[in-house]
C-alpha cells in the first residue's frame, strides 16, 4: 500500500529541496516522481494533492479537480507549504 | 390623501406608504426599508427616509401629504474593552506569543538572549536562548551545532522563518524552539528569557503558571505575584517567549471601569464581573455625554466546556454597551419638514405603533403582548386593558453585533453577518463541517483562503467568507447563541420585571428586524417559558414578516385618529 503522502513531480534539484524543506517543516510525508506534470502526480498521490512543474512554475494540483491547477506560484518552498498543510488540514497561511 | 409612516430605526429605515381617507381603512401601497442615513433622530437621518419615499412615490406617481413619524429615543452602543491582560503592567516581563503550527520540541527553558552571530566568539557560562535570522535552515543549523561543540550551552531556540522543525531535525529534537518569531529583531539582546513550546494540541503550562514563570525568569517573589498579567496573558498558547525586564510597579495598575450613575445617586461599574441594574435606574455613564433612560452591558459570552477560551476571552476584559439617551430635540421632524414640503406629525410612541402594526398579523386579532426587538432596544408593550403599558430597555440587535464583533476579531459589518448567517468549517477543498457537526461535499473546490478556517457560508456554502478567529463552528454557533441569550433574550427579562410581569397564557407577537433570526426567536421562547405564552412571529400586514410594525402601525394610528 503506498503512504498517505502528497505527490512532487519535480526535476529540479532545488525545487525538490525547497519543497522536501516545506514538507519536513510541516511533518507531512512527500513522494518525489520523475516527471514534472502536476495532474498525474496529483494522480499518484492517495492523497489526492500533487505538485508539478510546467513553464517554471510551480502547480498545485487536486486530483478531484486536475482539469486545471488549483494554485500556481512561483516560490517552491511556499508551494511546498500549502501543499503539506492542504493535506495536514492547516490553514494555508500566505498565499501566491 | 396619502401618507407616508415612518420607522427610523438604528440600522434600518421602513417606510409605508398608504391612501387613507374618512370611514375606510388604510389602503396600504407601499411597504420598503433602507438603511438609516444617520443616528437615529438626527437630522442626517432625513436623507434616507426622503430617498425611501421619494422612490415609493415614483413608482406611485403620488407624493404623501403628510409623514408620520414615532416619537424617537437615541440608542448609542458599543464595545468597552478595559486593557487586555498583555496590555496591562505584566511586572516588567514582555511576552510574545508566535502564532506558528509548527514548534519544535517540547518543553520550557531559560537562557540569556543572544543573536546567532554572537555565537562565534567565547562560550557563555550559562544557558543562551539564539536567535535565529531568517538565514537558510541549513545554516543555520550547521551554526547552531558548531557553537554546542564549542561549549554553548544551548537551551532553546527562536527562530524567525517557518523553521522550527527544520532546525530542530538538525540540531536537537527535544530542544523547545519557537519559529515564525516575526518580532525577534525587537527581542533585547542580552536579557534573561524563556521559551516554552506546548505538545501538538497543546498549550504553555509552565509560562502560564506566574509561579513557575518567576523561577524560570530568576524572579523574587514579589515579582512572581506582579508576573501574573504575563502569565495570563500567555494562557492558550502553544508556543510563547518570556523575557525578564526591569522592575515595573508590580502588575497592580488596570484601567478603571467607568462608573454608571443610578436615579437614587449610587454608582455602579460597568464592566465583566457586574450585572446591569433594572430598567430605567442609570441616568449617567462615565464617558456617554448624554442623559440616559436606560443602559445594558453584557460581557463577551463564555464557552462552559472549554476553560482555555473561556480564560482567552476574559482577558480581554470587555462588555458590550447599550445607552437609551433622553431626545433633545426634534432635528429629524424640522429636517424633513423643511425639505420634504410637506407636514411632518410625531403620532405616537413606538411601542404604540408596533402594538398597531403587530395586529395586523394574521390570526392574531388584537395583539395584547408585543416584542420589537431592533437594533438598538427591545421594546414591550403589554396592551391587555385600556391602560397599556410600554417600556424600552437599551441593547439589543447591535449590542449583539458588537459582541460577536469583539469574539470574532472582526468590524461590525461583518459581525452583523456573522450573526445572521450559519458558519462552517472548510476541512479540506471539497468538504464542509457544519454547527451540528454534519458534513456536505462540494462540486467545485473552496477558494484556498477559505480552507482549514471558520467561514460565514451564504446560499448553503456557495460562498464562503472565512474569518481569522480559531474557532470550530459548533463553538462560535453556542458563543453567538449565547451573545443573542444573554442581550436580546436577557434584556427581555428585564423589560417584563420593569412592566411587573405578564399573564401566562397570552399571545405574544414578535417583531424588529432581529424577529426574522430564528435563534433569537427560540432564545426568547426559553426565556419567557416559565410564563406559557404563545409566541408567534409577526407577519405585518400579511406580507411583510416581522417587519415594518412601526410604520404601518403609524398609518394605522394616524388613521384612526382621524
Amino acid at each position: 500500500m503506498s503512504p498517505p503522502a502528497v505527490v512532487l513531480a519535480a526535476d529540479d534539484p532545488e525545487v525538490v529541496r525547497l519543497v522536501r524543506a516545506a514538507f519536513e517543516e510541516e511533518a507531512v510525508p512527500l513522494a518525489v516522481v520523475a516527471t514534472t506534470d502536476g495532474a498525474t502526480a496529483a494522480g499518484h498521490s492517495p492523497l489526492g494533492i500533487g505538485l508539478g512543474q510546467r513553464a517554471g512554475r510551480i502547480e498545485l494540483v487536486l486530483a478531484a479537480a486536475s482539469g486545471s491547477p488549483y494554485l500556481v506560484g512561483d516560490d517552491a518552498r511556499m508551494m511546498g507549504r500549502i501543499a503539506a498543510r492542504l493535506a495536514a488540514r492547516r490553514p494555508l497561511g500566505d498565499l501566491p | 390623501m396619502v401618507v407616508a409612516g415612518v420607522d427610523v430605526g438604528n440600522a434600518t429605515t421602513e417606510v409605508a406608504i398608504a391612501r387613507i381617507g374618512p370611514g375606510r381603512p388604510p389602503e396600504f401601497l407601499s411597504v420598503t426599508r433602507g438603511p438609516t442615513t444617520g443616528a437615529k433622530g438626527t437630522a442626517a437621518c432625513a436623507d434616507g427616509v426622503l430617498d425611501l419615499i421619494d422612490r415609493a412615490c415614483r413608482r406611485l406617481g403620488e407624493e404623501p401629504a403628510r409623514i408620520l413619524l414615532a416619537d424617537l429615543h437615541p440608542v448609542e452602543t458599543g464595545l468597552r474593552e478595559l486593557s487586555a491582560d498583555e496590555e496591562r503592567d505584566l511586572g516588567g516581563v514582555a511576552v510574545a506569543r508566535p502564532v506558528s503550527a509548527t514548534p519544535s520540541g517540547v518543553g520550557a527553558a531559560a537562557g540569556r538572549l543572544v543573536d546567532l552571530d554572537g555565537l562565534a566568539g567565547e562560550p557563555l557560562g550559562e544557558p543562551v536562548i539564539p536567535i535565529v535570522p531568517a538565514i537558510d535552515f541549513d545554516e543555520a543549523a550547521a551554526r547552531l551545532n558548531d557553537a554546542r561543540a564549542r561549549g554553548w550551552r544551548v537551551s532553546a531556540i527562536i527562530a524567525t522563518a517557518d523553521d522550527g522543525v527544520l532546525i530542530g531535525n538538525r540540531v536537537d529534537r527535544a530542544l523547545p524552539i519557537a519559529d515564525e518569531v516575526t518580532d525577534a529583531a525587537d527581542l533585547p539582546r542580552g536579557a534573561w528569557a524563556a521559551v516554552e513550546v506546548a505538545p501538538p494540541g497543546g498549550a504553555v503550562s509552565e509560562l502560564a503558571d506566574p509561579l513557575r514563570l518567576a523561577v524560570l525568569l530568576a524572579l523574587d517573589p514579589a515579582r512572581a505575584r506582579g508576573a501574573r498579567n504575563a502569565a495570563r496573558a500567555l494562557v492558550g498558547h502553544r508556543a510563547a517567549i518570556a523575557v525578564r525586564g526591569e522592575a515595573s510597579g508590580g502588575g497592580s495598575t488596570r484601567d478603571a471601569a467607568p462608573l454608571a450613575t443610578l436615579a437614587d445617586g449610587s454608582t455602579i461599574a460597568v464592566e465583566a464581573g457586574t450585572a446591569p441594574p433594572p430598567l430605567g435606574r442609570v441616568r449617567t455613564i462615565e464617558g456617554v455625554d448624554a442623559a440616559l433612560l436606560d443602559a445594558f452591558w453584557a460581557p463577551l459570552p463564555e464557552p462552559g466546556d472549554d476553560a482555555r477560551l473561556a480564560l482567552r476571552l476574559r482577558a480581554r476584559h470587555a462588555v458590550g454597551l447599550a445607552v437609551l439617551a433622553e431626545r433633545s430635540g426634534r432635528d429629524l421632524e424640522d429636517a424633513l419638514a423643511e425639505r420634504a414640503g410637506c407636514e411632518v406629525v410625531v403620532v405616537a410612541a413606538e411601542t404604540a405603533a408596533a402594538v398597531a402594526g403587530a395586529s395586523t398579523t394574521p390570526g392574531a386579532g388584537h395583539a395584547p403582548i408585543v416584542i420589537d426587538m431592533g437594533g438598538g432596544t427591545v421594546d414591550l408593550h403589554v396592551g391587555l386593558d385600556d391602560a397599556g403599558r410600554a417600556v424600552a430597555a437599551a441593547g439589543a440587535g447591535h449590542l449583539v453585533d458588537r459582541i460577536c464583533g469583539a469574539v470574532l476579531g472582526v468590524d461590525h459589518l461583518r459581525a452583523e453577518q456573522a450573526k445572521r448567517l450559519p458558519s462552517v468549517h472548510v476541512e479540506t477543498p471539497f468538504i464542509l463541517r457544519h454547527e451540528d457537526g454534519s458534513r456536505t461535499f462540494l462540486e467545485q473546490p473552496a477558494p484556498a483562503r477559505a480552507v482549514a478556517h471558520l467561514c460565514l457560508a451564504e446560499r448553503r456554502g456557495a460562498s464562503l467568507d472565512p474569518l481569522e478567529a480559531d474557532l470550530a463552528p459548533e463553538v462560535w454557533a453556542r458563543l453567538r447563541r449565547a451573545a443573542k441569550r444573554d442581550v436580546i433574550a436577557g434584556n427581555l427579562r428585564r423589560a417584563v420585571e420593569a412592566i411587573g410581569g405578564l399573564p401566562r397564557g397570552e399571545l405574544a407577537v414578535l417583531v424588529g428586524g432581529c424577529a426574522e433570526d430564528q435563534e433569537v426567536v427560540d432564545e426568547v421562547a426559553l426565556a419567557l417559558a416559565d410564563l406559557d405564552l404563545a409566541i408567534a412571529r409577526g407577519d405585518i400586514l400579511g406580507r411583510h414578516g416581522p417587519r415594518a410594525a412601526v410604520a404601518v402601525g403609524l398609518v394605522l394610528l394616524h388613521a384612526e385618529a382621524a
